[in-house]
């Protein structure tokens, strides 16, 4: 009997360490991750607004625009083709891409990728 | 009846069974003793654990709640930007400053009048309220719509969209708080 009330007591020490771990995993939380949205709207809005401005594309004002709306990330701009990296590119990107037609009905594309 | 006469407690019969009673009972006590006492020991663990486990579930709801009402600050500020750059509300300029071209009769998204910026106020949307808008160009010149100061303990939430204000690029920045 004593050796029966021994085993109890240890299972039950038992049962609260294990308890314990488990509560000391941390909940799973739920929460939407509106800063990706937020960076794509931004970048939606450059893109559009490039696309306004229209042909030819003036590189060093959309540099000095990206740059403005995303200081010190890094970026990749695509325009027709042409690659401009700025920046450190590491890590996951967020992209957009526009296609355009200039008055010409020639097609045209600008993709920007801001790296986080 | 038997007796023995070997230093021991055996000295008849009738004396062996009440020694033997008697140290029966005497086990029995300490057997019941111990038994309670490691109960008692197993008991006040589980309600330790309960009691650990009740305050764990408590705080985590808290986390969760808390986390909840700053991401819907979130998405009500991002909504209210998005909206002030996309629609015209010449009511409500603070619900859509764009530009209304007359000749393609449609909004020019991300082209906001600072005519209508100017009179855009602050209001309240239930639960929270936008707080500030202010406009900052590439050249550095900032203009501020409104600002209501700040509620101590309030979140608030800032969130900037790129549009073309007049003739200059800028960067429009709302700011919603909760109340």
């Amino acid at each position: 009997m004593r050796s029966n009330g021994l085993y109890f007591t240890a299972d039950a020490l038992l049962s609260l360490l294990l308890l314990s771990a488990l509560l000391a995993l941390p909940a799973q939380q739920q929460e939407a991750d509106w800063s990706q949205l937020l960076a794509l709207q931004k970048e939606n809005d450059l893109l559009k607004i490039w696309a306004a401005e229209g042909m030819p594309f003036n590189e060093v004002e959309i540099i000095s625009d990206a740059q403005f709306v995303f200081p010190g990330s890094g970026m990749k701009i695509t325009l027709d083709g042409k690659e401009i990296p700025l920046g450190a590119e590491t890590g996951s990107a967020i992209a957009s891409e526009i296609i355009f037609f200039d008055s010409g009905m020639q097609k045209h594309t600008i993709q920007l990728a801001v790296y986080r | 009846m038997s007796t023995t006469d070997s230093g021991g407690s055996r000295t008849g019969g009738f004396v062996f069974c009440c020694d033997q009673a008697i140290a029966n009972k005497r086990r029995g006590a300490r057997k019941g003793f111990i038994f309670s006492l490691d109960l008692a020991i197993a008991l006040i663990t589980v309600l330790l654990m309960l009691n650990l486990a009740l305050l764990h579930f408590n705080e985590e709801k808290e986390s969760l709640l808390a986390g909840a009402k700053k991401s819907e600050l979130q998405k009500n500020a991002l909504l209210l930007a998005d909206s002030l750059v996309k629609n015209n509300n010449a009511e409500n300029p603070l619900l859509g400053a764009a530009f209304f071209d007359n000749e393609k009769h449609r909004v020019l998204s991300n082209v906001v009048q600072k005519e209508l910026l100017r009179e855009a106020q602050a209001d309240s949307f239930g639960g929270w309220h936008a707080q500030a808008l202010s406009l900052k160009t590439k050249n550095g010149a900032e203009e501020t719509f409104f600002a209501e100061e700040k509620q101590a303990g309030k979140d608030c939430v800032a969130v900037e969209r790129f549009v073309i204000a007049g003739t200059e690029k800028a960067l429009l920045r709302v700011a919603a708080c909760e109340e």
